[in-house]
């Protein structure tokens, strides 16, 4: 399965102040703490872990179809990385989930994996055009539907996106179920969307 | 503190972080702050810590993971300040 997560920088920098007293205790094991400390913008640090966290769990939610605040136990090993892409792991419990993000000096964007394989995977990250938040979700899965549409070569018409109550998206093909795994998110100004077909 | 009155303490708390503030109207137990009010979920730490200074309590890990909604929010607070558990 796959899970996703964008950060916008900027929106981030606006809604939370991550140095607050007692933030980041209550959101990051004393490992990633180091990580934010070592790192040349401790900031930058903060969103990518948060990301890696927020990918796994998205995966956790459509393998246990229940949510939960819990960013502690999402806990975050970082593996190589360069100014621009990260790979590592989250550890939850008993379960790992491989990862890989990418920092630009406006977003950071990750995506995580439950297994690694070589099955069909699609995933991009967009500035959206529309403004309202109502039209958003369109857009979201209008983007994703055109591009899988071409990369697939199926009409994008038959095509569609339904959501649980979960908010887990579910992709149908002319009515029926499209076997498949998909994560949207967006912050801010960006929007990104990640699907494993099966 | 009965629970209308805390649910007014915690829409104080909870409105700087909402985008939309039509979406705080009509907050009751079951409003889910993730899916009804839009907040991001970095925003929910700070709902939580929010909450432990305006109440004077420690959220542990295990109510935090629960703290999805705002009848979550009010069990915790009853059951921590005033010693009341819902059954």
């Amino acid at each position: 399965m796959i899970g996703n997560d964008i950060v916008d920088l900027a929106a981030a920098g606006k809604e939370c102040n991550w140095q607050r007293h007692g933030y980041l205790k209550k959101v990051f094991t004393s490992r990633e703490q180091a990580y934010i400390s070592n790192y040349r913008e401790p900031g930058s640090m903060v969103w990518l872990l948060w990301s890696m966290k927020e990918s796994a769990y998205k995966i956790f939610v459509q393998e246990n179809f229940r949510r939960l605040l819990a960013p502690l136990k999402f806990q975050c090993r970082l593996g190589t990385g360069s100014d621009l892409n990260f790979s590592g792991e989250v550890f939850f419990e008993k379960k790992s989930y491989k990862t890989s993000s990418r920092i630009s000096a406006y977003k950071i964007s990750t995506r995580a994996y439950s297994e690694i394989s070589s099955k069909f995977l699609i995933s991009n990250d967009f500035e959206f055009s529309e403004r309202d938040y109502l039209f958003r979700n369109e857009e979201m899965s209008n983007n994703f539907i055109y591009d899988l549409s071409r990369r697939i070569n199926k009409p994008a018409g038959e095509f569609s996106i339904k959501k649980d109550t979960l908010n887990i998206p579910y992709l149908f093909y002319r009515g029926n179920r499209f076997n498949s795994s998909i994560s949207f998110s967006h912050h801010g100004r960006y929007g990104s969307y990640a699907a494993e077909l099966f | 503190m009965n629970n209308e009155k805390l649910i007014s303490e915690l829409k104080t708390i909870i409105k700087p972080y909402v985008q939309d503030q039509k979406d705080l109207e009509n907050i009751t137990e079951s409003t889910d702050f993730v899916k009804d009010l839009k907040i991001n979920s970095a925003n929910l730490i700070d709902i939580i810590l929010d909450v432990e200074s305006k109440f004077n309590i420690v959220v542990d890990d295990e109510s935090i993971e629960k703290m999805l909604t705002v009848g979550a929010a009010v069990e915790l607070i009853n059951r921590k300040v005033y010693n009341i558990d819902r059954q």
